[in-house]
């Protein structure tokens, strides 16, 4: 401790001050003082209801700390009505039930007066709780049924200890509301066979009780006293019996069983005159209305035997069943029957009407589906015929496709060659270009001008990239090249690196040079016709036919085309006239002998849309001079030797022909009948 | 009903919470008179040394003390009351020590011959209650220290040493609540060893 600092000491010294410091008793534990200091246990007295024998209270249990319902007799009350008050009080502590009023502490006080406490009562006696129901937002037929219910608990619960009631009311059932019910006033209970009941003359002397009305010599009240009571016989549980059912009638019409004055019901009570609930009010159950009739009956032997029973029979009406005092028919038990079951009856109807209205539909649906089979059926036979149709069509075009599979194979033969063409070119360039302009064959050049000529553009450009020392010769193809595209002013630069070796080009291409500019304006048929005679003439008729095939794959015919493929013939040009309105050709020979084909087997012809061919004075004797006529559809082979035309595909077109009477043999005009008119 | 009760239950305090006193009265019961000893001899001591007996004579004194005591106990009358023990036991101890402290002087003057003063005792009664009070706070920690964790001491230290709550919470690493918890637990332990602590050291019936 020493070396404890002096805070510290006398914090410690503080703490063990505290430990034995008078403790404040109230302090400490302020309801055990509170408790301890009281002198009187009930105070705040408060009178709420005042009765024949006693007064009703209210008071604050100090002990208990709440409010208690007091009864105690009237200040002025006889000594001769302490013992019923203390038996009261007994009677009812002897009842433990929830549906039982509960005594709290039986005594006497300081006056030597005696009293009793009890449950202080909440919510509403039974008896305007049925008034409410009688107007609009009381408790429901079905809730007041349940209070009912719990006030036989409770009397079935004080019949099995030997008390009887004998004062069963409206008035003395009080209502909570949380669904509390207590069965009070047991003023006028007993035990049953005991001998210690107070003489009734006691309880019923005026000049003990003070000036309260009481009902004439009765102990009880009419309407819900049974009728031994009234005339003073023996009384039993089913005394109490007779009072429940009374009760169960006031729940059910919220009205009293009987009405009138008090002889009037008391007389009405003695003979079993009872309106039935039914006829009192609306909407009782007639099952219900039997039960307070069983139990209300004159002759106590033919009421219920016991509140059990009794329940049992309500418990039935709210279960759905009816009850054993109801003997109900047929159709009473079905309907109940429905209500017991509601859910499952509803559920059941639900699905029957459910599989009928489903077997409607499917019904429905099926011979909606059978008209549609039937509509499809005869669409389908019409398709049927539809599709025979088809097919000897598609026969019909299967012939045609295979025709043309042959034409194909043809044409891709060409392709090959073609194919063929273009390999050639392309892996081997030719060693002398200048001499070429033809490096590739005339066939295929007048075949596929543009991309012959493309292609040879390409080598030769390749060559000039590639190939530098013989970049020279390449660039004197170049000028070949372009002549032969009809675009001077560029070759013109390409014919001055070796004007040697084509003079003759070079001094044309000049002169065209100056003449036309083909960039700005296309070159024209005369103009075509001019070159071409100018090619003839230096007798390059090679080249003459290949710018011929050039301009015309890439102008095609225009006017006046008649003259530049004229001109391919050189010194026969004159022959040829072409009349472009009606598309005739007229070749008048003369007597002369030419071909219609050039020397590269070209058909300068085709060029030409030619309808209409008339020969004159021509030594043709074979139709294959003329075959590139394509559009021929009259031919006048009067000035010709043909004798026969040959294979008729060469000219889809041709419809007449006109000939000299014996140019053709019978064979061959009959061949051709069927096609074409012969003149 | 509740005065039978109430008998019973004092019945019951009777044969538990004997206290120490009460056993070692009866002169047969030599494990009380050991306990009692053990109590005691360490807060004499501590009383002479605060009333300045020489040392030489300390020994002596607590031993001629604890003899005193032993006798008489048996016989003495001791009320019900916690402070009779005490105030008898002050009695006996200044006693002792007045006729020690005479019967030195009385030498010394007869040694000496000389005139000696009486030695003026000190407040023996103010001694002898703060040197109780100290024994027993210095008992109660012990009995702290064994049932306590050492956190929970802690807090109680810190709050002995006047610190706030918040410093003791952040300082121990505890919430507030807890620093509040562990403190009443304590402080209440403390308040109720020490009680019973008294009442088993003082209390005569």
């Amino acid at each position: 401790m020493t070396e404890e600092s002096r805070d510290r000491t006398q914090a410690l010294n503080n703490l063990f001050e505290e430990a034995f410091e008078e403790i404040d008793p109230v302090a400490e534990s302020p309801l055990y003082s509170q408790l301890c200091s009281f002198q009187e246990r009930y105070g705040h007295a408060e009178l709420i209801a005042v009765g024949g024998m006693k007064r009703i209270l209210k008071v604050l249990d100090r002990y208990g700390n709440r409010y208690v319902a007091m009864a105690r007799l009237h200040e002025d009350a006889s000594d001769l009505l302490f013992d019923p008050l203390i038996r009261e009080a007994r009677l009812t502590a002897l009842l433990e039930h929830p549906n039982v009023i509960s005594v709290h502490d039986v005594g006497v006080d300081k006056k030597g007066q005696p009293y009793f406490t009890m449950d202080l009562k909440v919510g509403d006696g039974l008896d305007v709780v049925l008034q409410k129901s009688l107007g609009d937002g009381g408790y429901p037929l079905a809730d007041r049924l349940e209070i009912f219910l719990k006030v036989c608990d409770a009397i079935t619960y004080a019949h099995s200890r030997d008390v009887i009631h004998l004062d069963l009311k409206p008035a003395n059932i009080q209502v909570g509301h949380y669904g509390e019910v207590l069965v009070c006033d047991w003023g006028l209970g007993k035990m049953i066979g005991s001998t210690d009941e107070i003489d009734d003359d006691v309880l019923l002397n005026p000049d003990l009780l003070s000036g309260m009305t009481v009902y004439g010599k009765v102990k009880g009240t009419p309407g819900y006293m049974a009728p031994e009571q009234i005339r003073g016989g023996t009384r039993d549980k089913r005394t109490d019996i007779y009072a429940l059912g009374a009760l169960l009638y006031a729940v059910l019409t919220c009205r009293p069983p009987l009405t009138g004055d008090t002889d009037t019901m008391l007389q009405a009570a003695v003979t079993g005159d009872v309106t039935p609930p039914t006829k009192r009010g609306r909407g009782v159950p007639e099952s219900l209305s039997a039960v307070v009739m069983k139990a209300m009956a004159l002759e106590p032997a033919d009421r219920y035997a016991s509140v059990s029973d009794l329940i049992a029979d309500v418990r039935a009406f709210l279960g759905g069943f009816s009850p054993v005092a109801h003997e109900s028919g047929l159709s009473t038990e079905l309907m109940l029957f429905y209500r017991r079951n509601r859910v499952s009856c509803n559920l059941a109807a639900a699905f029957v009407a459910m599989v009928v209205v489903v077997t409607a539909l499917f019904v429905e649906r099926l011979s909606a589906k059978r008209e549609q089979a039937e509509t499809l059926a005869a669409r389908l036979r019409v398709e049927k015929q539809e599709t025979e149709t088809l097919a000897e069509g598609l026969r019909a075009e299967k012939e045609e496709t295979e025709t043309l599979a042959a034409r194909l194979r043809v044409e891709k033969e060409d392709s090959e060659a073609l194919l063929r063409e273009v390999g050639r070119l392309v892996t081997a360039l030719p060693s002398d270009l200048v001499a070429a302009g033809d490096q590739f064959s005339n066939s295929f050049f007048h075949q596929r001008p543009l991309v012959s000529y493309e292609l040879t553009m390409r080598s030769v450009n390749e060559v000039i990239r590639a190939e530098p020392e013989r970049a020279d010769e390449a660039r004197a193809q170049l000028a070949y090249l372009y002549f032969l595209s009809a675009e001077f002013s560029r070759a013109k630069p390409y014919f001055a690196i070796n004007p040697e070796r084509m003079r003759g080009l070079v001094r044309v291409n000049e002169m065209l040079a100056e003449s036309f500019d083909p960039d700005l304006h296309k070159t024209s048929a005369t103009q075509l016709a001019g070159i071409i005679e100018k090619a003839q003439s230096m007798n390059r008729k090679a080249l003459a036919g290949k710018i011929l095939s050039y301009d015309y794959a890439s102008l095609g015919y225009r006017e006046g085309y008649g003259l530049a493929v004229s001109a391919m013939f050189g010194d026969h040009a004159h022959c040829f006239t072409y009349e472009a309105e009606t598309r005739t050709l007229t070749i008048d020979a003369g007597g002369e002998s030419f071909s219609l084909r050039t020397k590269d087997e070209q058909y300068p012809l085709r060029f030409l849309p030619i309808k209409r061919l008339i020969l004159v004075d021509t030594l043709i004797s074979d139709c294959s001079d003329i075959a590139s006529l394509k559009m021929l559809e009259m031919a006048d082979l009067r000035g010709s030797q043909i004798s026969s035309m040959g294979d008729l595909e060469m000219f889809p077109q041709l419809r007449t022909l006109i000939v000299r009477p014996d140019q053709l043999s019978q064979e061959e005009r009959s061949r051709l009948r069927p096609q074409v008119r012969i003149e | 009903m509740e005065q039978q009760h109430e008998i019973n239950l004092s019945k019951e305090q009777w044969k538990t919470q004997q206290t120490l006193i009460v056993r070692a009265r009866n002169p047969n019961d030599s494990q009380a008179w050991d306990e009692f000893t053990s109590y005691y001899a360490g807060f004499i001591r501590m009383v002479l040394m605060q009333l300045r007996a020489p040392l030489d004579d300390l020994e002596d004194l607590s031993q001629t003390i604890l003899v005193k005591l032993w006798k008489n106990l048996s016989t003495v009358e001791l009320g019900r009351d916690h402070a009779r023990f005490r105030t008898w036991l002050g009695t006996v101890i200044r006693n002792t020590f007045h006729t020690h402290c005479n019967q030195a002087a009385s030498r010394k003057r007869r040694e000496t011959k000389a005139a000696v003063p009486d030695v003026v005792p000190p407040d023996i009664e103010g001694v002898i209650e703060s040197e109780w009070r100290k024994h027993i706070i210095a008992l109660v920690i012990e009995r702290l220290n064994a049932s306590f964790s050492g956190k929970a001491m802690k807090v109680f230290a810190m709050t002995l040493d006047g610190k706030s709550v918040d410093d003791i919470a952040s300082t121990l690493e505890l919430t507030k609540d807890s620093v509040y918890v562990l403190r009443n637990r304590v402080q209440s332990r403390f308040r109720k060893e020490a009680r019973q602590l008294r009442s088993y050291l003082e209390f005569g019936q």
